[in-house]
């Protein structure tokens, strides 16, 4: 008896959760051996995924007994996450980093001209950008001219 | 056989799976991949040590497991914020 409950109850409760985290465990190790690894941003995909691992870790050192365990890995698994990422970024993550790709810089520069021509272009023919019959409308008014013409 | 025994030994199964699967990790090319490997088969580790010195009574396997976690982790946060100024 503990607290009042039965041993067989908690020893149930305690099969039950580490049956989950194995479970957990199990599931994270399918999506981080199959996730395609020519996907944009894997990386970070993979630290998410292990993060279900870090919770079922929390889960097993609960039903195991060990709460001291559980309680630094709450602490420390966010900030190690978060820690790997940021390293990630800084050093190798040239797809998001425009100080490793230069190229980044300007792409997204010329994207942002681009589209400040195409919304000058739209104002000046009195074209309202958030509704889009008008400017079908004004389209067709467009192409009719064209084929009297 | 007891249900509690069952499902550690359940757990011990997908703790070496998971051993295997962050030994394939660490074997990707970049070094974060590496890092993310390490600090996912110390904690894989650390939970193994936890639930064998539970199941065979062995008091100095928490001791080498709470050494292994808290070392593991701020080992592999001090490389990360090394890697991170280094470039």
């Amino acid at each position: 008896m503990m607290f009042g409950i039965d041993a067989g109850i908690i020893n149930m409760v305690q099969s039950i959760l580490l049956v989950i985290s194995a479970l957990l465990i199990l599931i994270a190790v399918v999506g981080v051996l199959r996730i395609d690894r020519n996907l944009d941003n894997v990386v970070y995909a993979r630290i998410h995924i292990l993060g279900i691992v870090d919770v079922a870790g929390i889960i097993a050192f609960l039903a195991i007994g060990q709460p001291l365990f559980a309680l630094i890995y709450l602490f420390l698994a966010p900030l190690l996450a978060h820690a790997l990422a940021n390293a990630y970024f800084h050093s190798e993550d040239t797809l998001n980093n425009p100080v490793l790709n230069p190229n980044l810089e300007e792409t997204s520069k010329r994207e942002e001209d681009e589209s400040d021509l195409i919304e000058e272009v739209l104002l000046e023919d009195n074209l309202d950008l958030s509704d889009d019959s008008s400017i079908d409308e004004n389209l067709d008014e467009k192409s009719e001219d064209d084929g009297n013409d | 056989m007891d249900i509690l025994l069952i499902s550690e030994c359940f757990l011990i199964v997908a703790l070496i799976v998971f051993l295997i699967a962050t030994l394939r990790i660490i074997t990707y090319k970049s070094i974060s991949m590496g890092l993310i490997g390490t600090s996912s088969f110390t904690l894989a580790l650390t939970l193994l040590l936890i639930t064998v010195g539970t199941i065979c009574n062995i008091g100095f396997f928490k001791d080498i497991a709470l050494a292994l976690l808290l070392l593991g982790i701020v080992g592999t946060i001090a490389y990360a914020a090394v890697m991170r100024r280094a470039k």
